[in-house]
């Protein structure tokens, strides 16, 4: 994650770069307002992120919120990715016979949560999330039971990092200037970004 | 009697043309070296390895012909050492405006935000050297095989603080 007061601001919007901080965080604050607009409790978690981007000095920092992780927890995207990942964890249950401690490490690859597309658009998860750095799953609990019914309990956890590289500042700054205030914020004005945390728990099941 | 002969006539040499006519694109496989990934973890004092390739593929349509060709890629592309890996996958996107190399390599982060949701066809998984299974994609989704995995919460009674 990169930051600090040098970034190029060759390509950003010049009426943000002259801006004064308090006029750039208000630009941004407009950006997660519209992109929050269709969830309130979304809303109130973008402006403590963007409250904690204000005082952050680290970047090692991490940010968890628990309207966050259920909003999480009920995205499609969510739900689509664990789903994947309980089919492959079936497919090896039914090679190993149920024996869940002859299952090693499923590796996910290429696929991961990313909370994008129209619905997020407006839903808030888009601006808070987008795509992700990269997500753990780990088992909590196993149960086999004798009809060939098994059910794992597992925490997922999906990290991103809250920043804005110049990639996407240059791509969506024409949608709206706060993408280039954030930019200007977090490359020129030596705000920090952090990694943000998602923490969520379910029960995945199915049958050998 | 004739009349209705010539009809039928009228309609296969239609379809025979037609035939003739629509473009048959043969399926061509690229390699995206860019998305090959190598990773290791270890569990229990041992070394697990992970490998994947992705491919793209110009002229796909769904179809069991193209099935059966993406099949035999795949197999073929499995390297001869896939025992030795703890999971080996291989992955097929469509070839689109968004998803090519030329996009790909100026912006990876294009996999996640369209490709993965627009353009992924087929995953395919060997575990141990065996394999075990090829997922089918539409719009993101995995259609094939039916999965059949249910998610819920886990009851209270069982949560962990």
């Amino acid at each position: 994650m990169q930051y600090g007061t040098t970034g190029n601001v060759s390509g950003i919007l010049s009426s943000e770069v002259a801006k004064d901080n308090n006029a750039l965080f208000s630009n941004m604050a407009n950006l997660f307002y519209w992109c929050t607009i269709r969830d309130s409790e979304l809303a109130t978690v973008g402006s403590a992120m963007i409250e904690r981007f204000k005082t952050n000095t680290t970047p090692t920092t991490v940010y968890q919120n628990p309207v966050l992780n259920e909003k999480v927890e009920h995205s499609s995207a969510f739900v689509n990715f664990l789903k994947l990942f309980g089919n492959r964890l079936q497919g090896e249950l039914i090679q190993k016979q149920g024996n869940i401690n002859d299952v090693t490490e499923i590796n996910m690859d290429k696929v991961r949560p990313i909370f994008n597309g129209f619905f997020n658009m407006t839903n808030g998860l888009q601006i808070l999330i987008n795509d992700t750095e990269y997500s753990e799953i780990s088992l909590d609990g196993f149960y086999l039971f004798t009809n060939g019914k098994w059910e794992a309990d597992v925490t997922v956890v999906v990290y991103d990092h809250f920043g804005l590289d110049k990639l996407d500042a240059l791509t969506y700054q024409n949608k709206h200037d706060g993408f280039a205030s954030w930019w200007l914020l977090q490359h020129t004005r030596g705000f920090v970004p952090y990694n943000t945390k998602i923490t969520v728990r379910k029960r995945i099941s199915g049958h050998l | 009697m004739r009349q209705f002969l010539l009809f039928c006539s009228g309609i296969l040499l239609s379809f025979f043309l037609l035939g003739c006519f629509i473009k048959k694109e043969a399926l061509t496989f690229e390699h995206l070296e860019m998305l090959d990934n190598f990773d290791t973890s270890i569990r229990n004092s041992k070394i697990l390895r992970f490998k994947s390739k992705s491919f793209l593929i110009s002229g796909y349509r769904s179809n069991k012909k193209n099935e059966l060709l993406i099949d035999s890629f795949a197999k073929n592309v499995k390297a001869l050492d896939a025992a030795t890996f703890t999971q080996y996958t291989v992955t097929f996107y469509k070839k689109s405006k968004q998803t090519n190399a030329e996009n790909l390599t100026r912006n990876p982060r294009i996999l996640d935000r369209y490709s993965n949701s627009h353009d992924l066809i087929y995953i395919y998984i060997w575990r141990d050297g065996e394999f075990r299974v090829r997922e089918k994609f539409k719009n993101g989704k995995m259609i094939e095989p039916e999965n059949k995995v249910e998610i819920r919460d886990i009851p209270t009674s069982v949560k962990l603080d």
